[in-house]
């Protein structure tokens, strides 16, 4: 009887403390599994006017894409004659070469990504900060500006998705013609909400921020215009015409920001150098067909210097690119960035007339510039000598796509521009691209863009470029 | 409450009441010797199926207290002897006594293993567990000075890639890999606590590991659970196995004190490659330049037919190996240690302490160190000039106390302390490997250049400088003086801690609750001071300091109760309870500065901020329970049922729970009475074992977030911005998310043969991983927040065969000779890799979807069917057409598409483990040797070639074999289809396959003169060892162990990354 109470009691007693244990542990078991991550931003978070602001402030961050690490602006600079490789990286010495692989992502992805943030900042703007005009108008152009930047480096094929309530709708296979209307159609809406903004403005302040805005706009939409057809050059001209030429839409830097990614590239980590005419091929001067003398040229507005005048002097990364030189145009880490400028607007004039056939319209507009004195970024420009008048149309079209990319440098618009050379100016690539033997071996290639990458053929509807057309 | 918790509850609440209580109790006292009456001490004693067991004191003597009335088998067990089995009847309050003398064992075998419920004897497991028994002996004995030198090549399955510069990461897989996305590496728990082995470090720098933080020193013993059949009751993320360790215990007896005195020389004795440099000109041209092997002409290939350079002479030159610039030297290191151990019956204590000092065999050119004191005038800094270091302090402190017959405690604490100082090895440049073996293949100048100037000399005929006028010696850009200035220490605190409380209230019931904390903290700090360090860019000299520090924090505890119960007279059954709640959880901070004064060298000194940042507390916790009943059947046939539930912090918030089965079996057909008795045949027994488990998601990954942060907006027509804080979309979340699920299925056997002299462990193992955690693309062009969303969908299979042999080759008075052979082979493959929504289509209605593949165009690859981890590269052909010796570029063709070429890791592991005992056993030898095969390392140095002037034999030396010459070519110039060029790194992705002699050894017992002179007892041990003997391999680099992604990849390759040194050293153990 006795083993009988004791295993009764014991068992009871086991009962009793396995209930216990357990149903305490489910009482605790909430607070025991939390996850304890208090930086954690959930979607609670999100649903104010402040959110909305702060999604719209991460938006504009995004501009940093275009330039930040191996960034498109990278990649073109070198595929176009603006940089040279100064790194080990075979894929950037392949757009150097300009041997193109669609199994590289060339910066795709983030350039593409931002449309969906923009988008994002947009929606969160337009539900709880209808009023906003100004800051909804520049979330469009920034739209816009990614548009843009896709058409003028990647190859026709282009697609353009969207996420609709979580879900993905996958974009087709586009022109980079059709990309430039996309854009065109976003800039539109951005100069609506603009002239809205400074049309409700109350106050100076607020007008003076929906009119910078709204400058910047006019800019991109004449540069869209003219990347689509060079006949809209007039058009453009016109849009630009009230913009002047000291206004400038940068991207920005600090410390906690970010820095300036084409700065990082060539004077900190010496991965890519300002290009020349020439280089040294076997121990010989080599000149390399249609490269503009950046460096040689001495121009002011390409200011470099070379490994002996720097302190600390800065080796190439890969130790043997030579010669090497760094850019001088931003003078520190935190320098901006030039995104749209007074200077574009007029080189946009220019190419009306032009395009109108008065080259010596053109040569005003150009000279004027040169003895305009702007400032890029942080480089105060001094007044440069008038030029010439060309004899010819090809020499005024060679002239003046030979100023822009002074006064253009390391701002991503060499390569559009190559291209339209070919696209709209009926020019071969082997008259317009650098050609001819390469530096680091081989001769360089023919691409002239940038494949849509093979990373996209998750998207059903798109298989590869349509072409590799310029 | 759930119904699967009623299920857990009632199951146990049956086993609980189904048990027998017994209230007589009687003691059974004993000895146990072996033969010629030398006392046993550490032999474990058991009463088969009950809770009571006891441990021999220094003399051999034991005490079973609370064994209950009935008839019993007592079982005695000691590794290195063979187990012996005594019936006994109890009565009650009667006191017995039970004596063995035991034979002891040519093959040493462990037949006490520690499981996820205690510990239990080896014969009762229905699944493989691996012990590396007697690991004092290993440490004293063999030149092991580190965790990883413990485990590698010594367990059939255990694929242990080392960390190969002092302080490095090694990478552990138990029985491969079966995940893309999370770990592959088993976890760890010492004394019962999770034990954190997490890695860090600095990009280009060789990362450390806490791992290193656990001293062999102190190490009883380490037992590694393999696979989910095995770890079901350790929960959650335990499907890639556990490695089990066990600090040593206190023994009864006389206070023993031993002291340890180790010196070791590392020297790196690897065939560094030498750089080449071929000279040749132009036609039409007597300047010199140089020559690439495909443009060369030979007498067969003329400028006519497209070459456009004419060889004149090919130099080379090994920097490394050159002795009056290299910075590679002798390393050297020490260990001292003491080691105390004492106690009574009720009281036993362990005390440890060790300091282990080592620096690396880099070390400062006298060139360089010559600079700083004639040129530069201020001293070389110890961390200059000896910039790989290590120094490692160990304390533990174990106490086990019985406080009461029916109550024991066991406390346990260590603490570490470690500090690495690790040179700049692997990154670009200003990596001392870069420049060591990125030279321009000459020494000095040429004949013909002195006077125009050549590589590493000007036109001036001085030596080049770098750009801050350090002179480089023979280095390509940076000298390694000014490298070493790059000072990066890691420093890590360590302490591990636990209690585990042992209460028996009634001899069939024990209950056990561990309670630990495993407290790592960890500062990174790096500087370079005022124009030290390379000139590596613009504002590199200006000085910038850099550090980061972490807090990890595991939080384990656990609580079982087992029950036991003599069915009947044959059948004996044990319940067991449990549950078990694990925290591990950490948090950094990290900021850097650039700017400092001179002599300035803190982060709160810089000028400029440059970055900073915080990660905040992340944890992963795990809930679980479990109940397990055993059954044992006249002691040689047992059934193992088990089950355990976990909640786990990273399931997404619609998972709740995870239920993991157990099913096992083992039966000893051999003490059958109708098994055929053979002389030769001397036992034999048959386990199969089915269990699951899983590894839960990072700790956010099923959440939706937003990142904050800060950005600059600019302000209106000006040129600088606001910082403004912003938010961005971050990870869309997933709240269907759960863990990896792996089941596995084990068989096999153990056998033993010629009166035990041989001992064969055979096991085959099927593992199946579902709900694989796969990052399902998303195409950039929709704009979400994402590339791609994590989702369990993939299915992979693991499977392979484990095999291991002990032979008592010769067992005499005066020779003994046993060899230990493990063999294993594991192989992979995707089940499963779900459906890729973009390649559907519809017929008649019915839609079908390829299957998805990941990674397609790239290297890495993986696609149903294949390998995880799959390497794809684009095939390629040669021939020397012209049969000059020269292969053009026309001579190779390149493939355009990838094509699926092999995998990194291994897949076939052989030890081979041999020790020889001599004059009385008092001189001991052992060697290991270690066999790997089936896995590639990509040659990741080949671009160093690639770049003129600089250059390798592969495209410089024109004598090179055609196959060198022709991956130079398919990887630089490729083949040109179409206006795109084709080119691949097949050439570099070679077989790792190797042997090696990791170890010889001998250790010598001190003759009695030494001990009297030394005043030392028997058993005083001097040991010279040998690691890293030789290497036997067709691997074309210089190491196939070098791993530049040390840890967590599963791709290896030896891009600028150390190969490991030859150890020599020479230990004293002295004991008192």
């Amino acid at each position: 009887m006795k083993i009988f109470a004791d295993r009764a009691r014991l068992g009871l007693t086991a009962v009793a403390v396995s209930v216990f244990t357990i149903a305490g542990c489910s009482h605790v078991k909430d607070q025991l599994l939390q996850p304890q991550v208090p930086g954690l931003v959930d979607p609670t978070a999100v649903g104010n006017p402040t959110a909305a602001l702060a999604l719209r402030n991460g938006a504009i961050g995004r501009y940093k894409q275009v330039q930040s690490g191996e960034s498109i602006w990278q990649y073109a600079g070198t595929l176009a004659d603006e940089y040279k490789n100064a790194d080990f990286s075979v894929d950037r010495i392949n757009a150097d070469q300009r041997l193109t692989d669609a199994a590289v992502s060339w910066n795709y992805g983030p350039v593409t990504q931002s449309r969906g943030f923009i988008r994002d900042a947009i929606g969160a703007m337009i539900k709880f900060n209808p009023d906003s005009a100004a800051l909804i108008g520049e979330l469009y152009m920034e739209l816009a500006f990614f548009e843009m930047t896709m058409a003028d480096n990647y190859c026709n094929g282009i697609p353009l998705g969207h996420m609709e309530n979580g879900v993905q709708v996958n974009g087709a296979p586009i022109t980079v013609l059709q990309v430039y209307d996309s854009a065109a159609n976003h800039l539109d809406t951005a100069l609506v909400y603009t002239a809205k903004a400074i049309a409700a403005a109350k106050t100076t302040a607020d007008q003076a921020g929906a009119t910078f805005i709204d400058r910047a706009a006019r800019v991109w939409k004449a540069r869209v215009l003219i990347d689509k057809d060079r006949s809209n050059a007039g058009a453009a001209a016109a849009l630009v015409a009230t913009v002047p030429t000291t206004f400038a839409y940068d991207m920005t830097f600090s410390a906690s920001a970010g820095s300036n990614g084409m700065w990082s590239l060539n004077n900190s980590t010496a991965r890519i150098g300002v290009a020349d005419s020439f280089d040294i091929i076997n121990g010989q001067v080599t000149t390399i067909k249609n490269a503009l003398p950046f460096v040689s040229a001495k121009d002011p507005r390409v200011p470099v210097i070379n490994g002996d005048s720097v302190s600390p002097k800065v080796p190439p990364e890969d130790g043997v690119t030579r010669p090497f030189y760094l850019g001088g145009l931003y003078k520190g880490q935190f320098d901006p960035l030039v995104l749209a400028s007074g200077v574009d607007a007029r080189l946009y004039e220019a190419e009306g007339k032009l395009q109108g056939g008065d080259i010596p319209g053109m040569m005003t507009i150009l000279n004027a510039l040169r003895a305009a004195r702007p400032t890029i970024g942080v480089t105060a420009i001094p007044a440069l000598a008038a030029l010439p008048t060309p004899a010819s149309t090809d020499a005024a079209i060679s002239l003046l796509f030979r100023e822009k990319a002074f006064w253009t440098f390391g701002r991503g618009q060499r390569l559009p521009d190559l291209r339209r050379l070919i696209r709209q100016y009926g020019r071969t690539q082997d008259n317009v691209f650098p050609t001819g033997l390469y530096f680091k071996g081989g001769n360089y290639g023919v691409d002239v863009n940038f494949p849509v990458p093979s990373q996209e053929q998750v998207n059903p509807l798109f298989s590869s470029c349509l072409d590799r057309k310029a | 409450m759930s119904r699967t918790r009623w299920t857990l509850l009632s199951l146990a609440v049956f086993a609980l009441g189904s048990t027998k209580v017994a209230s007589a109790q009687g003691t059974i006292t004993g000895r146990i010797t072996a033969e010629g009456n030398l006392p046993l001490a550490d032999a474990r004693v058991i009463v088969v199926s009950t809770t009571v067991s006891a441990t021999t004191n220094e003399d051999g003597r034991f005490t079973l207290k609370g064994v209950p009335s009935g008839t019993f088998d007592i079982q005695a067990l000691h590794v290195g002897f063979q187990s012996q089995k005594k019936t006994v009847t109890m009565t009650a309050g009667a006191a017995i006594t039970a004596d063995f003398v035991m034979k002891q064992a040519i093959v040493q075998l462990a037949e006490i293993v520690t499981t996820a419920t205690g510990q239990q004897r080896k014969v009762e497991l229905g699944n493989a567990i691996q012990t590396l028994g007697n690991v004092n002996k290993k440490v004293e004995e063999t030149p092991i000075t580190s965790m990883q030198d413990l485990l590698v090549a010594k367990a059939p399955g255990v694929n242990v890639l080392s960390g190969s510069v002092t302080g490095g990461t090694p990478t552990i897989r138990v029985r491969g890999v079966s995940s893309i996305n999370l770990s592959n590496a088993p976890i760890w728990v010492v004394d019962g606590v999770r034990y954190n082995t997490n890695t860090f470090g600095t990009a280009g720098q060789t990362n450390i590991s806490l791992l290193n933080n656990l001293s062999p020193e102190e190490i009883e013993d380490i037992e590694i659970v393999k696979g989910p059949s095995a770890a079901t009751l350790y929960g959650t993320n335990a499907a890639n196995g556990v490695v089990v360790v066990t600090t040593k215990k206190g023994r009864a007896g006389t206070t023993r004190w031993t002291f340890t005195g180790e010196t070791r020389t590392l020297d790196d004795r690897n065939n560094y490659q030498p750089q080449y440099a071929n000279f040749g000109h132009r036609n039409g041209s007597t300047a010199s330049i140089r020559c690439q092997l495909p443009v060369m002409v030979t007498s067969k290939f003329g400028f006519a037919d497209g070459a456009t350079c004419a060889s004149d002479s090919v130099t080379s030159y090994n920097y490394l190996e050159d002795p009056d610039v290299t910075f590679i030297k002798l390393g050297r290191g020490s260990l001292f240690g003491t080691q105390v151990s004492g106690g009574n019956d009720a009281v036993r204590f362990f005390v440890n302490g060790s300091m282990d000092n080592e620096f690396g065999v880099v070390q400062m050119p006298a060139g360089d160190i010559r600079y700083y004191d004639e040129v530069l005038h201020v001293p070389v800094t110890d961390q200059m000039f000896h910039p790989r270091q290590q120094q490692k302090y160990n304390l533990r402190s174990n106490l086990s106390a019985q406080l009461s017959p029916k109550f024991d405690i066991n406390v346990t604490g260590g603490f570490g302390k470690s500090s690495n100082t690790i040179e700049p090895d692997n990154s670009l440049i200003i990596g001392l490997l870069y420049v060591g073996q990125a030279g321009y293949g000459w020494k000095g100048c040429p004949k013909g250049t002195e006077t125009t100037g050549c590589g590493m000399t000007g036109s001036d005929g001085k030596g080049y400088t770098d750009p801050t006028g350090f002179p480089l010696n023979e280095a390509n850009s940076f000298a390694p003086g000014s490298i070493m200035q790059y000072v990066t220490t890691d420093d890590i605190l360590r302490f591990i801690g636990s209690t585990t409380l042992n209460y028996r209230p009634v001899s069939w019931l024990q209950n056990e609750g561990t309670i630990g904390l495993d407290w790592a903290t960890v500062d990174v700090f790096h500087v370079c001071r005022l124009n030290e360090c390379p000139a590596s860019g613009a504002t590199a000299r200006l000085g910038n300091v850099s550090d980061f520090k972490a807090n990890n924090r595991n939080f384990s505890t656990k609580v079982t109760s087992t029950a036991s119960w003599q069915a009947t007279g044959a059948v004996n059954l044990k319940t067991t309870v449990g549950g078990e709640y694990a925290n591990t959880e950490g948090d950094s901070l990290s900021a850097a500065g650039r700017g400092l004064p001179p002599g300035a060298s803190t982060l709160g000194a810089t000028s400029t901020f440059v970055s900073f940042s915080a990660a905040q507390q992340k944890a992963v916790k795990t809930l679980g329970y479990y109940v397990q009943e055993q059954a044992s059947i006249r002691d040689r046939l047992f059934l193992t049922v088990a089950a355990r539930q976990d909640q786990n912090s990273a399931f997404g918030t619609k998972f709740q729970h995870i239920t993991y089965p157990k099913v096992s079996v083992s039966w000893l057909a051999s003490d059958e009475s109708f098994f055929p008795q053979f002389s030769w045949f001397n036992s034999f027994r048959l386990r199969s074992a089915y269990g699951a488990n899983g590894v839960q998601p990072r700790p956010t990954d099923a959440f939706q977030t937003f990142s904050p942060g800060s950005q600059n907006v600019t302000k209106v027509d000006q040129q600088t911005g606001t910082d403004v804080s912003s938010l961005l979309a971050n990870n869309p979340g997933n709240p269907l998310l759960k863990p990896e699920r792996s089941s596995e299925l084990e068989m096999g056997f153990e056998a033993d043969f010629f009166n035990r002299r041989l001992h064969i462990d055979y096991t085959r193992y099927d593992k199946r991983t579902s709900d694989a955690l796969i990052q399902l693309p998303i195409p950039s062009s929709v704009g979400a927040s994402v590339t791609s969303l994590l989702q369990n969908v993939g299915k992979t299979k693991n499977w392979g065969n484990e095999v291991q042999a002990s032979i008592g080759l010769v067992d005499r008075r005066n020779f003994g000779w046993d060899v230990t052979i493990s063999a294993s082979h594991n192989d992979n493959k995707w089940v499963d890799l779900g459906q890729d929504p973009s390649k559907c289509t519809t017929t008649d209605g019915a839609t079908t979807c390829a299957d998805l593949v990941i990674g397609s165009g790239t290297t890495t690859q993986q696609h149903k069917g294949d390998p995880l981890f799959s390497q794809w590269y684009r095939g390629y052909t040669y021939a020397d057409k012209n049969g000059d010796g020269i292969i053009q570029v026309s001579e190779v063709t390149v493939d355009t598409a990838l094509s699926k070429i092999a995998v990194g890791f291994a897949k076939d592991l052989v030890s081979i483990q041999n020790g020889v005992d001599f004059f009385q056993r008092r001189v001991h030898l052992s060697a290991l040797v270690d066999y790997r095969a089936g896995g590639n390392t990509l040659e990741g140095n080949y671009f160093q070639c690639s770049a003129a002037p600089k250059g390798c034999r592969d495209n410089q030396d024109p004598t090179a074999p055609l196959w060198m010459q022709a991956r130079a070519v398919a990887v630089n110039n490729g083949t040109r289809v179409n206006g795109t060029t084709y080119t691949t790194r097949l050439g570099y992705f070679v077989p790792a396959q190797f042997w090696k002699l990791r170890e010889l050894a001998a250790s010598m017992v001190l003759p009695q003169v030494a001990n009297r002179y030394l005043k030392s007892q028997t058993g005083s041990t001097l040991v010279f060892g040998v690691r890293n003997v030789h290497t036997w391999s067709s691997f074309t680099g210089v190491d196939p162990e070098q791993n530049y992604g040390v840890n967590g990849n599963e791709v290896t390759n030896d891009f600028n990354t150390f190969p490991p040194p030859t150890y020599f050293t020479l230990r004293l153990n002295l004991k008192y």
